[in-house]
């Protein structure tokens, strides 16, 4: 198999170097960006393999070589956008880390305009910082991964059902909150909110007129 | 001059380190990590002319030690401003960014002898890491002047009438409350959160169950966004 492997966050790019020493593979090469990408004679590769890439590839990518990537929810609500950051926040424990495959379908308001389409999943803990979630998503990716090339290219899809409910992604002036709303939050909800914006995400701040207050890392003890 | 260290924190060995490296001829140095190492020491040198600096010293040195030897100690405030215990966190929760590092002659009454030199010392940073640093640099730059101009050096008494004393803090002083957010300044927030950063006990809200918060670590900019 040829792949081209596409990301640019420091856990994507290790745990696809990873996956680059699968036995089916023959030829692989490694984009950080889509002006790289696009260098790429795309027809020369079986597969695009996408990890913790947050733009869209586009008509142009997905009409030209099979792509996929991996999305870390089990409900159709969180396929916006921002998914961890989101579940967190909500309160959600335990997810689901899936593959899916880019198809470019221009009305789809999904993130990466997917479809509801997955081939193989595991379950993802959302506890713990930031740090520590990225740490399981390096674990996941490879393993998912993994499975993805010994199946291939026998893959069989399942479909998540679908929600009305849509959680629109985060932006990062998300981010802030008054200091009323601050002091008004209870301890746990607190918890979730700052570390699901533990760094590299935007933190979440306070201000006023002598300036702003980031909040990077929190640790909660539960009595 | 034989010079003995007493040091066993970490920040603290290093500034002994980065001192003793520099080349004083006319100087020995040596360094002590326990209380009872230094008795040990001190009963096999008593005819010895030694002088004791204490860097991070937690102990309290006994009189027949200080009374026979010059004991200096490194204090990180202005004295005779913020003796006593916590003095960083003190200085920070009342808003100072720019104080001073003060030698002083160890003596019985807490940090009140009479006073062998000063270097400038910042407080700024987000966290007690970044802080320790500049204690780091704001003592080997005492240090090192001390000891190059030991014993030529114009000691001078603390004026205590004009200083303050501040307690050691304790780890339940670290709670935060809803009225700490609704009426204090942003600055004021950052300040007691940054200076109770590792290893000391964090800066933390409680609710009514008893689960707690801590904040590890923050940022600030004087920006507003």
């Amino acid at each position: 198999m040829r792949i081209i492997f596409l990301s640019y966050r420091e856990w994507a790019n290790e745990a696809l170097a990873k996956v680059a020493k699968h036995p089916k593979i023959s030829r692989s090469i490694h984009s950080h960006n889509m002006i790289e990408l696009n260098k790429i004679a795309l027809e020369d590769y079986d597969l695009l393999i996408t990890l913790g890439w947050s733009d869209e590839l586009g008509s142009s990518i997905c009409s030209r070589i099979k792509a996929i990537g991996l999305h870390c929810a089990e409900l159709d609500r969180y396929s916006y956008g921002t998914p961890i950051q989101l579940q967190i926040i909500d309160g959600i424990t335990i997810t689901k880390h899936r593959i899916f495959p880019f198809v470019w379908e221009p009305s789809s308001r999904r993130a990466h305009t997917h479809t509801r389409e997955y081939s193989h999943e595991t379950l993802l803990s959302l506890h713990g910082n930031i740090e520590d979630i990225f740490e399981q998503l390096y674990t996941t990716s490879i393993l998912l991964l993994n499975q993805y090339l010994d199946d291939f290219p026998a893959i069989l899809y399942n479909k998540w059902p679908e929600e009305k409910e849509v959680r629109q992604r985060r932006q990062p002036s998300d981010s802030k909150i008054s200091k009323e709303e601050f002091a008004l939050m209870s301890t746990a909800d607190l918890y979730n909110l700052i570390r699901s914006l533990g760094n590299p995400y935007p933190n979440l701040y306070i201000e006023d007129d002598k300036g702003t207050l980031y909040f990077e890392r929190v640790r909660f003890e539960k009595r | 001059m034989k010079i003995v260290f007493l040091a066993y924190r970490e920040w603290a060995l290093d500034v002994v380190r980065i001192v003793a490296s520099e080349n004083y001829q006319s100087h020995t140095f040596e360094t002590l990590t326990s209380t009872q190492a230094l008795h040990e020491y001190v009963h096999e040198s008593l005819d010895t002319e030694i002088v004791f600096i204490a860097i991070g010293w937690s102990w309290i040195i006994a009189p027949y030690i200080t009374k026979r030897f010059l004991c200096l100690g490194v204090h990180p405030s202005d004295l005779p401003s913020y003796r006593g215990g916590s003095p960083l966190q003190h200085q920070i929760i009342d808003g100072i960014t720019i104080t001073r590092c003060s030698l002083f002659k160890l003596e019985e009454k807490l940090d009140s002898g009479e006073i062998w030199g000063k270097s400038d010392l910042s407080l700024k940073g987000d966290s007690m890491d970044e802080v320790f640093e500049n204690v780091k640099a704001a003592s080997v730059n005492l240090l090192s002047s001390f000891i190059k101009s030991y014993p030529e050096i114009r000691t001078e008494a603390q004026d205590l009438a004009s200083g303050n004393y501040v307690k050691r803090r304790k780890p339940e002083e670290s709670q935060l409350f809803p009225e700490d957010f609704n009426f204090s300044d942003v600055t004021a927030l950052y300040n007691k959160i940054r200076c109770l950063t590792a290893p000391y006990p964090n800066a933390y809200i409680e609710d009514e169950k008893g689960n707690r918060l801590f904040f590890e670590k923050v940022h600030f900019t004087s920006q507003v966004r």
